[in-house]
């Protein structure tokens, strides 16, 4: 594996005064798909917040490119190339489409939204004067997609990006996450259905109660059917 | 026909009925109307400063008649005790306004929501009171009165706020300008950040804003209009006073703003405009008039949450059938 993109060692955080990270360590190396895997509540989507920095990590420490980005203020780690789908979108409704995608970048001109990302994502061309809140979840989170694209990231993490969406829109936004892999962006991605997690990931890494329990290749952890059933509380898809 | 084009059409067709105000009034021999639509001018951008602190960024400000009267002072200390003319007074007061926004938008920015709001009373009552004791400067309980000097004195032409007309078209200029700035900052990347962060700080910070910075900003950009306002305010009446740095004037911006339609570009403007022509009417015959204002301010709050603005681009759009 090569030098890590992102490298998170050993982190510990608290949400007012409950401990909820007690020891997460992951890592995710440049152009690779890492999966978090976990069940509810055992603080993967928290384990993201300390990455972006919307919480603070109280251990441990994190670093991007090689650099340490523990203690940096979150406006400034979307800067570093980290691009970010937090759980339930993180869209602006009452804005525009247009206007949520111009949130992402600036220090170009108004009118330049890629034609490239639009191109991917053409429900959103057609949409561009609406304001967010009014269109369907999955068209939300194409949107929240194609925004963290906008900057152009080297990472991009989305959270449960396929939760609460229309089943006819699932398999299209998981063909985004597999093109965007593709296309040589990292990714780490929070995923519940766990074929789905095991079929796009490189690797895998499994939290239980605030740690992380195991780290390995999806061949792994598909041979280990009882510690699937322990971890994760469901059998091998 | 879209929204924004009925609005654009109606925002231009109110344009030229304040340019065309003057002769008009004349014409109805209601002179007198002049000075209270140059006075509603300046209250609307006063309140102006209050929307986009409340109505973009979320910041509920009950102390923009600090800003209001730093400009106000600017202008009189700028005049009288300097021999300033007109405008170098004027952005002696802007400046001034701006400067102290700048100062106490670092702690005030710091905080939200009714925090915010008390801290901004804080800073108000604190120049209030040191502005009624340095009578030195500000002339105490007196004020500072003092003679405008011209607009424009360039050989022959000779521009005067001595003149009703001349000094409405001066303040017209000056609003509309005023308006037409944040008419395009709205639109502007900033005028999104504001957007963002209003919405949401957290959403706002992972997509690389930094929101106390863009509040600041957006602190300072208000005051700088209050200021602007009471720059104005003092020409107008040829005076300052600490009065008009008392909470309650940032609390009749706040009201304006919400009757109006917070958020919206000019409902501010018609929010002050419409209360200060009930108050006109009403305050000779009736000295518990302001009743009335609270009435008629519950009344939009609970039938019309989004203001008189906010309620007509609703019904606007109800009947464009979009």
């Amino acid at each position: 594996m090569s030098t890590p993109l992102l490298e998170v060692r050993g982190i510990s955080a608290s949400i007012g005064r409950v401990p909820v990270l007690l020891d997460v360590s992951l890592a995710v190396p440049g152009r690779s798909v890492v999966g978090l895997l976990g069940r509810n509540g055992v603080g993967k989507t928290t384990s993201l917040r300390c990455v972006m920095g919307t919480i603070a990590a109280t251990g441990g420490s994190i670093s991007f490119a090689g650099a340490d980005i523990t203690r940096l203020d979150a406006h400034r780690r979307p800067g570093l190339g980290i691009g970010y789908v937090p759980q339930g979108r993180g869209i602006f409704p009452l804005l525009t489409v247009r206007e949520n995608l111009r949130l992402g970048v600036r220090g170009v001109p108004d009118a330049t939204i890629e034609e490239a990302l639009l191109n991917r994502f053409p429900r959103l061309r057609e949409r561009l004067s609406q304001k967010a809140g009014t269109m369907s979840g999955g068209e939300q989170q194409m949107l929240a997609i194609a925004r963290a694209l906008m900057t152009k990231p080297r990472l991009l993490i989305l959270d449960e990006p396929t939760e609460g969406i229309m089943p006819r829109l699932v398999s299209e936004i998981r063909r985004f996450i597999a093109e965007i892999a593709a296309s040589g962006i990292a990714v780490l991605l929070v995923e519940q259905n766990l074929k789905a997690a095991l079929a796009i990931a490189d690797h895998v890494v499994v939290m239980e109660r605030g740690r992380s329990a195991f780290s390995g290749p999806p061949a792994s952890l598909r041979a280990d059917p009882d510690l699937v059933h322990r971890l994760l509380g469901v059998g091998i898809p | 026909m879209s929204a924004l084009s009925v609005n654009r059409a109606l925002t231009l067709l109110l344009l030229i009925a304040l340019v065309a105000a003057p002769p008009l009034l004349g014409w109805m021999e209601v002179d007198f109307w002049l000075v209270v639509l140059t006075e509603i001018l300046i209250w609307g951008l006063l309140a102006s400063s209050a929307n986009l602190l409340f109505g973009q960024v979320g910041l509920l400000s009950f102390g923009q008649a600090l800003y209001f009267g730093f400009g106000m002072y600017g202008v009189a200390i700028g005049i009288d005790r300097f021999g300033l003319g007109l405008w170098p007074a004027m952005g002696l007061g802007i400046a001034a306004s701006l400067g102290m926004a700048a100062v106490a938008g670092l702690v005030a920015v710091r905080l939200t929501w009714h925090y915010f709001a008390i801290i901004t009373v804080v800073f108000s009552l604190i120049f209030y009171f040191l502005a009624l004791r340095l009578k030195p400067i500000t002339g105490g309980d007196d004020g500072l009165s003092f003679a405008a000097p011209p607009i424009l004195d360039w050989g022959s032409l000779r521009l005067t706020l001595g003149d009703d007309a001349t000094q409405y078209w001066f303040v017209l200029l000056i609003v509309v300008l005023a308006f037409a700035l944040q008419a395009r900052l709205r639109a502007s990347a900033l005028g999104r950040a504001f957007a963002a962060v209003r919405e949401g700080e957290r959403k706002a910070s992972l997509l690389g804003i930094d929101v106390l910075r863009v509040r600041w900003i957006a602190f300072v950009i208000a005051g700088g209009l209050a200021g602007l306002a009471g720059a104005l305010f003092a020409l107008f009446g040829r005076y300052a006073s600490a009065t008009h740095m008392y909470y309650t004037v940032s609390g009749e911006a706040v009201v304006w703003t919400v009757l109006g339609g917070a958020g919206t570009l000019l409902g501010p403007a018609i929010g002050a405009a419409l209360l200060i022509l009930v108050r006109e009417e009403l305050s000779t015959v009736w000295e518990h008039y302001p009743l009335i204002v609270g009435a008629l301010t519950i009344a939009v709050v609970v039938f019309a949450p989004k203001g008189i603005a906010g309620g007509w681009n609703l019904m606007l759009a109800r009947v464009l059938g979009r």
